[in-house]
């Protein structure tokens, strides 16, 4: 199924004030792989997410998506493949209603009415906030918008969820309703996060970047096992693979 | 501070209200936007010293509040924003127009006093207008209509995402307020000293929050044209409402209704 591959290949980002963000960062992302993408801030997730879904376009390197390569011309189609969930959810949800930012999308890509309608329940159902759909975005809880948000990039029916951060800023409860969704998503997953122990939960596979490289790629398991890669990395162990902070027995 | 966030949640008061479903809110947006265009070109074609013909035109207004539903209060306090603006230009007419068009007794009425209180009926009247058409329309689908009326696109875009920063833009004052005020807990207001980098950082702070709203757009395939949900369709309703409301007004403008009645009763009582 190689039209669902996501592949970079040699990938430079030089921000216009000189910082070079991202400096020869390549991978391949099989179809339904969940990836966590971890690092110190500053290390370039944010930007290699932009640049997955054509906000940025790289300095040199080539994005592809499936057999299309990130440009000016597939952007339409590549944003239909790719959703992005941002860090701060007030900056993805500006309709008066969840319902109408929900269709937001939809509507863009000019699908019927009884269609839109037919997304949005579906996506709102999904993330379970069905009952909130006439609400305004603003006034929901902090969880209740991260879902909305989540809500808004389904209904457009991606094959891949790109999220930056989606845990941060969650109550532990709330945080635990996501990585349950999240488990629940058959799509392909690129989780950027500092929030370790969701990325052992949700991933398979762990990318490490430092300084705009990618210093490390494999096993979740392995990676965020490995004490000294981490800590030249400006990481540590997740708590759930330290010792017992309590009674010291070994995990 | 506290009433900035205040004023904030207000803003969206009238987007709130306009997601409401009564008579008013159905009718088509294009009927109601050409209606309040004629009704404000109604009210401000009426000449200077005219102020009894100007009150049946009240009536739009307090039907459309009535039949929507809208709260008064609220309404009548942004109405109170705008009317120092109405004060100040019908202020000098009273001291510059001396002409005498009435006395009873003691009491002399001059040209200037009523044509300062024309003004100030005028301005309620076309304010109050743009009010209600905004609280049972909502922006979207006013922009919706404007574009019916084949105003160019990036007009509406303009109108719509400088009403959807503004938001926004409140929303970044509020917090480095709230982060200036922490620091400075003894200053009544903001010093001089700190303006500069304070309305720097707040204009750059800004414009990234926006350039973030926009980006979540596009990345969902926003194109420029703001899609508020298929085009209603205009129904035999929303001719009716435009024709009777423009029927009204025009008998409104072209007969000095008050006085008709007046006549008719004081007719009726001869």
């Amino acid at each position: 199924m190689s039209h669902h591959i996501t592949e970079v290949k040699e990938l430079h980002y030089v921000y216009p004030d000189g910082l070079e963000a991202l400096s020869g960062v390549s991978f391949r992302i099989y179809h339904g792989e969940s990836v966590g993408l971890v690092g110190a801030n500053g290390a370039g997730k944010s930007t290699l997410l932009m640049l997955l879904v054509g906000v940025l376009f790289p300095s040199k390197g080539e994005v592809m998506v499936g057999e299309m390569p990130v440009n000016k011309k597939t952007l339409p189609l590549i944003r239909q493949r790719v959703g992005m969930v941002f860090q701060n959810p007030d900056d993805q949800l500006f309709m008066n209603t969840v319902y109408d930012d929900v269709a937001f999308g939809p509507r863009n890509y000019n699908l019927g009415e009884p269609e839109v309608e037919k997304r949005v329940i579906q996506s709102i159902e999904k993330v379970g906030i069905a009952h909130l759909k006439d609400r305004a975005p603003y006034k929901l809880s902090g969880g209740e918008k991260r879902s909305a948000a989540i809500a808004t990039i389904l209904s457009m029916i991606p094959d891949i969820l790109a999220m930056d951060e989606p845990s941060s800023g969650l109550d532990p409860k709330s945080r635990r309703r996501l990585i349950n969704l999240l488990k629940g998503f058959s799509h392909t997953k690129i989780i950027a996060s500092h929030d370790l122990d969701m990325v052992l939960e949700l991933c398979e596979r762990t990318m490490v970047l430092k300084n705009g490289k990618l210093v490390a790629d494999g096993p979740t398991a392995e990676i965020l096992n490995d004490a000294v890669l981490l800590e030249n990395c400006g990481l540590e162990i997740p708590l759930g693979l330290q010792n017992c902070p309590v009674c010291g027995s070994t995990k | 501070m506290a009433g900035i966030i205040q004023s904030l949640y207000e803003i969206r008061f009238l987007d709130e209200l306009s997601e409401k479903r009564t008579v008013i809110h159905n009718i088509h947006p294009l009927a109601k936007l050409l209606t309040t265009l004629i009704y404000i070109v109604a009210v401000v074609s009426f000449e200077k010293y005219e102020v009894s013909g100007l009150l049946p035109l009240i009536f739009y207004p307090v039907i459309i509040i009535g039949l929507a539903e809208i709260p008064l209060l609220p309404i009548l306090k942004r109405l109170l924003l705008v009317v120092p603006f109405a004060l100040g230009i019908g202020a000098f007419n009273p001291v510059f127009d001396h002409r005498i068009v009435f006395t009873a007794g003691w009491f002399t009425l001059t040209g200037g006093w009523v044509s300062f209180f024309s003004i100030v009926i005028k301005s309620i009247l076309t304010v109050l207008a743009a009010l209600t058409v905004i609280a049972t329309t909502g922006m979207n689908r006013i922009s919706f209509a404007l574009r019916l009326l084949f105003v160019p696109r990036v007009l509406v875009l303009q109108l719509l995402l400088t009403y959807r920063y503004i938001s926004v833009l409140m929303e970044e004052v509020a917090r480095v307020l709230r982060a200036y005020h922490m620091r400075a807990p003894l200053h009544k207001g903001v010093r001089y000293n700190a303006w500069g980098s304070l309305a720097g950082n707040l204009l750059i702070r800004t414009f990234e929050r926006a350039q973030n709203v926009y980006q979540a757009m596009v990345l969902r395939g926003f194109t420029g044209e703001y899609k508020t949900g298929g085009a209603p369709k205009i129904i035999i309703t929303d001719l009716l409402y435009l024709t009777v409301w423009t029927l009204f007004f025009a008998a409104a403008r072209l007969f000095d209704i008050p006085a008709l009645i007046g006549s008719l009763v004081t007719g009726v009582v001869k």
